[in-house]
């Protein structure tokens, strides 16, 4: 592996965790400045519910109750290859509990994103949010 | 001399009365209770017959006033005499209330008249108010039954001795408070259901049970609902019969502790009209366990709680504090109570199996999954080799579920947690570096090392991402069994699979993150449910070559399942084209077919000759 490579899996891993503190924090506390964080194309798929689009995004994040989450697992590679737009891009995954409003149980949830640099900032191409429950139709 | 005679015979006797006084006094006591009609019970009598006792007392220490006293009794011991007589001659007895709602009435020697006879007789004595006697019964000599009103209670005490029977022997009342015993058991559970049924109103979908215990249909039977074990069953046979019940009726109950109907909100989720008016209920404090009831109609007058609030606004205000969404107290319509926003009610959207941010991906997802799984279910992970980019990073996390009692060994993540690339417990940059497979050979080894699996490929929650010309990432949530470890643990996993096109116009992973957990209660029971280990996914193939895990011409496709049959199968290639062959070159019906065929025994043993 070249120099590059490694400090980009050092990179990854230090802008999943810098990235996960901002998104939590906006989205349990000031989720109306959540959708800033997404491209303006940007895709989020709430458990199986697809919104494309920051100003959509934005208004399917308000409608959802208050929340609260926990995170206990975090994990962050590089996508190697410059496949977005030749933007340095990152894959990260982010596991836990959240507890919404009116709803004392932790649920836990598993989270993907897919986060791009475009223009010095760190924006969500693609957010994949799942609750840990059983998806049998 | 009859001052000295009198003082030796007085010493004599105060002597003797010193003697047979200590039996007097204590002996009054206990024997006035006894043959006594019952007068002991209250202090007041109690209190007289000390004071009688002491003038007693008094008198016998004075010879003659003693004697004038025995000789005026007529009574056969003049030291015994005190208690009797004054039982009879007091006459003013007081009714104590006690503390439980229901009162036992006893009849000594009732049983020498009819049951009808009895009660006429008390009926007419307290007239016009009027009693039901319940659970009639002769014990012994006496004849027993219950009231549940003090008042009446009160009254029949008061009958005690007061009537002549025919016989010429006053009728002696008894009252006791106590509460009828009963045993909760099939018949009268049987007994309960019917007078259920004829309450109910399956149009409102409401239960009356508005003074259960005075059921006609259960008189025989102590079936009250302020005794748990009744309320308990009631509430049972409610929820096996009308688990949608939407209003229920408890007035008159003489419901006191409610702590046992925290089952309530359990047992009937759609419960919300209750009646628990003229009940025994003693603080609002006593609610708290149907507080998770979503009620808009509350009916509590009647109750001691009600007496606890001065100001009825307050009262108002503070049931309302328990339940949000009543909109009706005690009969009276609320005032909309003035909420916040934020607190309203709001629901999570509801969940769909899978997203595709482009239709056209859905083959492709689905034929690479396919593919993917059934060399990851295999035998070997080793043909997964084909299915990465050569330079692909894989990473896996894992954790324990928050909260999770179980603690089976079967729930043990050994397995994945030495291997997690957590990196929020993973500090340091090389151990991050090194946690990450990079490489497909290092890939598809760490792959091979994880537990053999099952995965449930119908109960997959798939998303597809992005889906463009130069990428593809799709992302899965599903449960998965272990079939080599002691009792076959399912664990939950999500997975994501960053796709890119390879050299040779086919695709291949060149990320891959797994994160493993346990499954939940709920992920357990659904599990494997849709059976797709005897019904793999039947997609009608494609007119036009699918996209293919690696190779993209259809001869190239076919030679790769072929070899992957023939690995997994151990058939000879002959036999493994014509497997496939026959099932339009579906790999995962081929490999179904082959797999029920075996089992049948089907295929000739030259299959395998290679």
């Amino acid at each position: 592996m070249t120099e590059a490579i490694v400090k980009n899996i050092d990179n990854a891993c230090e802008t999943a965790e810098e990235f996960t503190k901002v998104f939590y924090k906006q989205v349990d506390n000031n989720r109306h400045l959540t959708s800033k964080l997404y491209l303006d194309t940007g895709l989020l798929v709430w458990n199986g519910n697809g919104i494309t689009g920051n100003d959509k995004i934005q208004k399917f994040l308000m409608d959802l109750p208050a929340s609260n989450h926990v995170l206990k697992t975090l994990d962050a590679q590089p996508i190697s290859e410059n496949l977005v737009s030749n933007k340095l891009t990152y894959l990260i995954q982010a596991c836990g509990d959240v507890t919404y409003q009116n709803d004392d149980s932790k649920k836990p949830f598993q989270q993907t994103f897919v986060i791009v640099a475009v223009d010095g900032k760190w924006k969500i191409a693609s957010d994949c949010f799942r609750l840990q429950v059983p998806y049998n139709s | 001399m009859p001052k000295n005679g009198g003082r030796i015979r007085n010493f004599k006797n105060s002597e003797h009365f010193e003697h047979d006084d200590r039996m007097h006094t204590s002996g009054t006591r206990r024997v006035s209770f006894k043959p006594g009609t019952n007068k002991g019970k209250n202090k007041w009598n109690n209190a007289k017959l000390l004071l009688d006792d002491d003038i007693d007392m008094t008198g016998s220490a004075g010879g003659p006033h003693a004697h004038r006293k025995g000789a005026y009794r007529g009574r056969g011991g003049r030291l015994n005499s005190p208690a009797p007589r004054i039982g009879h001659g007091i006459n003013k007895k007081k009714f104590v209330p006690g503390p439980l709602p229901w009162y036992q009435i006893i009849i000594p020697y009732g049983a020498k008249h009819e049951k009808d006879v009895i009660l006429r007789t008390l009926l007419s004595f307290i007239s016009p108010d009027i009693f039901v006697p319940h659970y009639y019964k002769i014990n012994g000599n006496a004849a027993v039954f219950y009231v549940d009103d003090v008042k009446l209670a009160e009254k029949l005490f008061q009958a005690d001795r007061k009537i002549t029977m025919s016989d010429g022997f006053k009728l002696m009342v008894i009252v006791r408070n106590t509460v009828p015993s009963v045993t909760v058991d099939a018949e009268l559970k049987e007994k309960m259901k019917l007078a259920m049924a004829k309450r109910y109103n399956a149009a409102t979908k409401a239960l009356d049970l508005t003074k259960f215990h005075a059921d006609p249909d259960l008189a025989d039977v102590f079936c009250a609902l302020f005794r748990p074990v009744v309320m308990l069953e009631a509430i049972n046979i409610i929820a096996e019969n009308i688990p949608d019940l939407e209003a229920l009726n408890l007035n008159d109950n003489k419901l006191h502790g409610i702590e046992h109907l925290k089952i309530l909100p359990n047992k009937l989720k759609s419960l919300k009209i209750l009646y628990m008016g003229d009940n025994r209920i003693p603080f609002l404090g006593s609610l708290e366990p149907l507080k998770a009831l979503p009620l808009v109609e509350l009916y509590l007058k009647g109750n001691p709680l009600l007496n606890r609030f001065s100001d009825h606004e307050i009262y108002v205000s503070d049931v309302r504090k328990k339940f949000p969404k009543l909109t009706k107290l005690d009969g009276v319509d609320l005032p909309p109570a003035i909420g916040f926003d934020v607190l309203e009610d709001v629901t999570l959207p509801p969940r769909q199996q899978s997203f595709l941010v482009d239709p056209a991906g859905q083959d492709l997802v689905r034929e690479f999954l396919t593919q993917y799984f059934a060399i990851y279910d295999a035998e070997s992970r080793q043909p997964l080799l084909e299915a990465y980019h050569e330079h692909a990073t894989m990473s896996m996390a894992a954790s324990y579920l928050t909260n999770d009692s179980r603690n089976a060994a079967t729930q043990r993540l050994n397995a994945y947690i030495t291997n997690s690339r957590n990196i929020t417990r993973i500090t340091e940059r090389e151990a991050r570096r090194r946690y990450l497979r990079t490489g497909r050979l290092q890939v598809v080894s760490f792959l091979s090392d994880l537990p053999k699996t099952t995965h449930d490929l119908m109960g997959f929650a798939v998303d597809l991402l992005i889906y463009t010309p130069a990428m593809i990432v799709l992302t899965m949530n599903g449960v998965f069994k272990e079939t080599t470890t002691n009792g076959n643990p399912i664990r939950s996993f999500h997975r994501t699979f960053v796709i890119v096109p390879n050299a040779g116009g086919g695709f291949c992973i060149i990320n891959d993150m797994l994160f493993i957990t346990n499954t939940t209660k709920e992920q357990d029971e659904k599990a494997f449910v849709s059976g797709v280990a005897v019904e793999p996914t039947p997609p009608t193939p494609a007119p036009t070559p699918t996209p293919a895990m690696v190779q993209p011409s259809q001869d190239e496709t076919q030679k790769m399942m072929l070899t992957m049959l023939s690995q997994q199968t151990g058939m000879n290639d002959h036999w493994s084209v014509n497997c496939l062959e026959q099932t339009g070159w579906d790999f995962q019906r081929a490999l179904f077919v082959f797999n029920q065929l075996n089992t049948e025994g089907k295929i000739p043993p030259e299959a395998f000759v290679k």
